[in-house]
């Protein structure tokens, strides 16, 4: 994939989609990049999965982990072990469960809409911020998608971005492929 | 020259006759084939749930539901209604989904009315968990998922219910604990005898062992919830999750036989997953 291309699809692709987000708006990148992350991986899923962003905080995927789960998924990372060092050695889950629910969504379940939302967060490995930023953040980034799927051709507009990208070729690559391109090209945007 | 027709001759009588007739059928047809189209797609989103093809089905759910709603702005009806309910309920859409229902048993419908009344329920639990008040959420949970009839809000109660027990094991007791998980393994294995084949079951139950540290009994309903079908994304990466981490225990507590054997099975299971390797499902692959 011709990453100058890239990068003028990108840049397109946020002038058509801007008008629908206040200025300045945290949503509208990630808006971008979790649906043509799922535009490649679910086709026909883009507007269900950006309305379904919330599906973690809400419905059918159990919240409640046991201690030994929490623990793992802290200690299988290597940077977050690191960085939670303390809490792992006292076996502090006062502190280790609220970081877990923040960060078990973008880093164990990989949802790309919280990935591009915190994505300063975690290039600089600050995990700490993510978590304490994580829901009011998120509660922000969720009123403007609200505000902005009501307004006329949201839908409409996003299909359009998404099929377009579609057209660039993208089906013999991974979701992680296409996610580290898009990355890579979306810092120059 | 213009060539100045009669105003009536019996040709324009038989023209206008059948173009009458034809903008009926047009007409009737076109109002038909919303609802037909609905019922359509509904049973192209069953017939996909069923083999466990959950995208496919979620994006036939969509269709029946835009055919649906064009069906209730053109010509509302007890069945368009339903129709639309059903694929509301499938989308997760509580409130609109009972609004439906309830226009579909002011029409006539009468098992809508009972379907109106659970949705309406259960999204009336969900906003009261939301606002704080937990212990009636809890009974509206436990109620519905006991004696519900609507298997889509008997499996948003059951999930939550377990969910909301589980929230309260940090705060209690060891013994208070194994009571808890063993009370709700006990609600899960009974939802799973009239559903053995719903994999968010075996999801639930799953959790549920690895909440007791019995790992290679969760691994298998982890497994058995995977090749059943999952409904959504998230909750397919999160089992996925719990078996390698099911996996990664064994791995610590298994000796000799035990873990040889083991790790032949999960190695058969992984290369059906094509997953790279024993810790990184195919979502993750790098």
């Amino acid at each position: 994939m011709d990453e100058k291309k890239l990068v003028a699809f990108l840049k397109q692709s946020r002038k058509i989609l801007v008008d629908f987000f206040p200025s300045g708006s945290p949503a509208l990148l990630p808006v971008i990049f979790s649906s043509l992350v799922w535009a490649v991986t679910r086709r026909a899923e883009v507007k269900k999965k950006i309305l379904e962003v919330k599906v973690w905080l809400e419905p059918e995927t159990l919240k409640n982990k046991p201690a030994e789960f929490v623990l793992d998924f802290f200690e299988s990372r290597p940077e977050l072990k690191a960085a939670y060092e303390e809490e792992i050695k006292n076996r502090d889950f006062r502190a280790l469960r609220p970081a877990f629910r923040a960060l078990y969504p973008v880093l164990g379940l990989m949802d790309p809409f919280l990935e591009k939302l915190f994505s300063f967060e975690l290039k600089n490995g600050d995990y700490r911020r993510l978590v304490a930023g994580f829901r009011p953040r998120l509660e922000e980034a969720l009123s403007e998608i609200q505000a902005a799927v009501l307004r006329k051709n949201f839908w409409k507009t996003v299909d359009q971005v998404c099929a377009e990208f579609l057209k660039l070729g993208w089906t013999l690559l991974t979701e992680d492929e296409v996610r580290q391109l898009l990355k890579k090209a979306m810092e120059k945007i | 020259m213009t060539r100045i027709l009669p105003k009536t001759t019996p040709d324009n009588k038989t023209l206008s006759g059948v173009i009458i007739i034809l903008s009926l059928v047009l007409l009737l047809s076109g109002c038909a084939s919303s609802l037909q189209k609905a019922r359509l797609h509904l049973a192209r989103a069953q017939e996909r749930e069923k083999s466990f093809r959950t995208e496919e089905a979620i994006a036939f759910y969509k269709k029946s539901l835009e055919e649906a709603e064009r069906e209730v702005r053109k010509r509302p009806s007890a069945r368009a209604y339903l129709l639309k309910g059903l694929a509301e309920v499938k989308l997760a859409r509580w409130p609109e989904a009972s609004r439906s229902f309830s226009q579909a048993a002011a029409l006539g419908e009468e098992k809508a009315e009972g379907w109106a009344r659970e949705v309406s329920l259960l999204g009336l639990a969900v906003s009261l968990e939301e606002q704080g008040l937990s212990g009636p959420a809890i009974r509206l949970y436990s109620i519905l998922s006991e004696r519900g009839k609507f298997s889509p809000v008997v499996r948003a109660a059951l999930g939550r219910l377990i969910d909301s027990q589980l929230e309260l094991l940090p705060a209690v007791a060891e013994k208070e604990q194994e009571k808890i998980i063993t009370k709700s393994i006990g609600i899960v294995e009974k939802a799973l005898e009239s559903d053995p084949a719903c994999g968010y079951y075996h999801y639930l139950l799953s959790q549920l062992f690895g909440h007791r540290g019995k790992y290679r009994e969760s691994f298998e309903e982890a497994v058995m919830a995977r090749e059943l079908g999952l409904p959504g994304l998230e909750i397919h990466r999160d089992n996925d999750n719990q078996i390698v981490f099911c996996y990664r225990r064994l791995k610590d507590s298994l000796a000799g036989e035990a873990w040889t054997e083991f790790s032949r099975t999960y190695r058969l299971w992984i290369n059906k997953w094509k997953w790279p390797d024993e810790e990184t499902p195919d979502w993750k692959r790098r």
